[in-house]
């Protein structure tokens, strides 16, 4: 079990002149829920794609539990970045067909059914066809078509792409579920606070290229800038010109919402902090925390590599 | 091998057991033959009694007395079993003429209708009427159904040179045709009693003595027996076997283009592979698509088979026809199929897969067209050439072998089966080849060129 769910090592994947996938190496541990994260044609799909062994990679070597997919893919479930349901079969009918596919025994799988969509809160479609669904019912059917089966990994491909809040948030909430069951889960997706709530680990792609692989607290730790924000109940301007004095203080400047104090590379924000509540009153105070989304648009405008990252890292923490 | 049953299971009973295919592919050839069963029985039940008097406007004075003659109840009866033998004789092939199988069905229903007539009660009597009678008078009595019907010859009926030929029926408004028939008949034959009676002839002894004889026509064989010539055998079964092979195959791995299409374009293609791997996608469809021509095959075979039966004429198909039919069967579906199932992954919808297929139809057609050439020389140059073209092989083979008088030279038929089944097993291969990356191309033809390429380099 200590092996990795997931080596990629060295791989990469062209489609006529253009290159996919570059020289990507990564290891996803087991038990975690694990976000690749990239704009539109950055290479996610791709690499998901060579993780399923639907295409194979130009080079390099990829390992699925320990394997290749093909020969785990009783093990895996996954959700592709296409939907597709076959139209006229009734519900229960398609859910248990790719169950069978999977591996599971007819024994006790309508009931297993019948559960996953109570779970999903799709209660009396197990009769419709899946034509007859919305589209946001039948990317659940879907999901429930990757779990259904009890995989060990489970790979997403754009889960809450088209989900309305209420629908993303069941899927959030059955996703942290598999991770708490011990299972592996990999999603891509371009909704930042999916990922940033889900995820325990981060993979940032852009143009066939990994920028970013790291623990979501590695990365507010990277990338936390070195700025206090507070909003004074009195004129921001004074606020302002007091916290210019204080120990540690590079600068501050008035904001939309109050001021922006930056901080030296030895400034300490507690003391700052203290500083600003001792000398005028706040309605609040804190440390600026990062949003993955900044992190992710510095380092997709900065372009692949360390020093790109690098870069982006000392653009947000001076920030 | 669960997942390729699975997939085969779901592929037949998403294709054979649904309402459309019951329909279309078992319920009308069983509406077709109720029909033809059914046909002639509400004929029979809706055939009225012909009972009254025939009006006769005869200046001549011979034709009203040949009438009678024509009416007796005997000659009644055997007018009837005459249009029942001739209905018979029709269904009956002509020697070197193919027999029309639908002249058999109308042959058939007029029979039925006859023995209707023959069941129903036919009485009829003459009234003579002058020639100066009042005609409008005699026509009104037909309307009102006092007279079965008025006619009028003219004075030259007998006339030897055969100038009066033409008389006048008038009939009532509901007077049912088979009726009509009936009487016309019987009236131009009275006609003919007259005419060579006039001529000092008995019209009975010259109806005998033209009536043709018939062949007892038999075939030789080279090993020194003879046996009865079946032209119907000779003729229909080996189209009919081809037909069947044709027409199940074909149907089926139509079935299989499409539903691959379907699956590509549904998008559904992805989450499939996640589970099985393309060859056993491919191989699953396959499988049960087979099953579901497998059924046609059956279905439309036993339907035939329970006619012959039907027909007292079971002997006609000889078991060794049926292994055959079996052999060649398995090598026509997975070949047929194969090229199917390739096209349609390669194919992003119907259109597309039309212009990709139509080249592949066009030599299909062929054994359509090699149908009578084939069955009258099974064992020409044509028949033997064409027997090892691998897509043409189970077709050509299944028309010499159930076509050939003499049997169909044993290392032919063995040539043909390693042979089949080997270009079988190639084209399925390089389908797989297709197969795997078609159903992975999404947006874009490929080329003929590319499908070659996907061939040997995938």
């Amino acid at each position: 079990m200590d092996e990795p769910a997931i080596v990629i090592d060295g791989v990469s994947k062209s489609f006529g002149s253009t290159r996919a996938v570059r020289d990507m190496s990564l290891v996803v541990p087991r038990g975690i829920v694990c976000g690749f994260l990239g704009p539109n044609g950055a290479g996610k799909s791709t690499t998901i794609r060579m993780i399923m062994s639907i295409i194979y990679p130009d080079g390099g070597r990829i390992a699925v539990l320990g394997g290749s997919a093909l020969s785990a893919k009783d093990r895996i479930g996954y959700l592709p970045e296409e939907r597709g349901l076959y139209r006229k079969m009734r519900v229960g009918d398609f859910l248990a067909y790719m169950a069978r596919l999977k591996g599971v025994s007819s024994r006790g799988l309508h009931q297993r059914i019948e559960a996953w969509l109570e779970r999903m809160e799709l209660p009396g479609v197990v009769r419709r066809r899946c034509s007859e669904l919305s589209k946001g019912m039948q990317q659940k059917v879907q999901f429930i078509a990757a779990l259904v089966h009890e995989p060990e990994l489970v790979i997403l491909d754009e889960p809450f792409s088209g989900l309305d809040p209420v629908n993303a948030e069941v899927m959030r909430t059955v996703i942290q579920e598999q991770r708490d069951a011990g299972r592996t889960v990999i999603f891509s997706t371009h909704i930042m606070q999916s990922a940033e709530r889900l995820c325990d680990r981060l993979v940032l792609i852009n143009r066939g290229e990994k920028l970013l692989d790291a623990t979501m607290d590695e990365i507010r730790a990277r990338f936390s800038p070195r700025t206090v924000v507070a909003d004074p109940i009195e004129a921001a301007t004074d606020a302002a010109r007091i916290a210019d004095g204080l120990p540690g203080v590079v600068g501050a400047r008035v904001a939309d919402d109050g001021i922006e104090v930056s901080l030296a590379e030895d400034g300490d924000p507690q003391v700052v902090m203290a500083g600003l509540l001792k000398a005028a009153p706040l309605r609040r105070v804190g440390v600026r925390r990062v949003t993955l989304e900044e992190v992710f648009v510095r380092l997709v405008r900065r372009g692949g590599g360390e020093a790109a990252a690098a870069e982006a890292e000392r653009e947000l923490t001076s920030a | 091998m669960h997942r390729v049953l699975t997939v085969a299971w779901r592929e037949f009973k998403y294709t054979a057991l649904t309402k459309a295919f019951v329909f279309a592919a078992l319920g009308v050839p069983l509406l077709v033959t109720g029909m033809l069963v059914l046909m002639p029985l509400l004929t029979r039940s809706s055939v009225q009694p012909l009972v009254g008097t025939v009006a006769v406007v005869d200046p001549s004075g011979t034709v009203a007395a040949a009438m009678e003659i024509e009416m007796e109840p005997d000659r009644l009866r055997g007018r009837v079993h005459r249009i029942l033998d001739d209905a018979a004789r029709e269904s009956e092939p002509k020697e070197g003429v193919p027999t029309d199988p639908t002249a058999g069905m109308e042959a058939g229903a007029a029979a039925a209708a006859a023995l209707g007539a023959a069941s129903t009660a036919v009485d009829l009597d003459v009234e003579r009427l002058a020639p100066e009678a009042d005609l409008e008078a005699a026509k009104e009595k037909v309307r009102s159904g006092e007279l079965v019907a008025v006619a009028v010859f003219p004075e030259d009926v007998v006339a030897a040179d055969g100038t009066g030929k033409r008389f006048q029926l008038f009939v009532p408004p509901g007077f049912p045709p088979n009726h009509s028939m009936l009487l016309e008949g019987l009236l131009a034959d009275a006609a003919t009693r007259a005419r060579t009676t006039a001529a000092g002839m008995d019209v009975d002894r010259l109806r005998a003595m033209v009536q043709r004889p018939s062949a007892d026509l038999r075939r030789l064989s080279s090993g020194g027996g003879e046996a009865k010539e079946q032209v119907m055998a000779k003729m229909l079964i080996p189209g009919a076997f081809m037909m069947l092979l044709w027409m199940s195959v074909f149907v089926s791995a139509n079935y299989l283009l499409t539903t691959t299409i379907e699956e590509k374009s549904n998008k559904v293609m992805e989450v499939l592979l996640s589970a099985v791997s393309p060859l056993e996608l491919m191989a699953g469809k396959l499988l049960g698509q087979s099953m579901v021509s497998a059924v046609m095959l059956l279905a439309y075979g036993g339907l035939g088979l329970a006619g012959l039966f039907a027909m007292a004429s079971l002997d006609l198909v000889p078991i060794s026809h049926l292994v055959f039919l079996g052999l060649y069967f398995v090598m026509a579906y997975f070949m047929i199929a194969s090229i199917m199932a390739g096209v349609g992954s390669a194919a992003n919808d119907i259109h597309e897969a039309q212009s990709l297929v139509t080249p592949a139809m066009l030599v299909l057609m062929l054994p359509l067209m090699l149908w009578f050439p084939i069955s009258e020389n099974p064992n020409g140059m044509l028949a033997t050439v064409t027997s090892f073209i691998p897509p043409l092989i189970p077709f050509v083979m299944i028309l010499r072998v159930t076509a050939a008088n003499e049997p169909v030279a044993a290392w032919q038929i063995a040539l043909s089966l390693v042979e089949g089944y080997a270009a079988m097993v190639g084209m399925v291969w390089l389908a797989s080849r297709v197969f795997r990356i078609g159903v992975l191309v999404q947006g874009k033809t490929p080329s003929p060129r590319e499908l070659l390429r996907w061939m040997w380099y995938a």
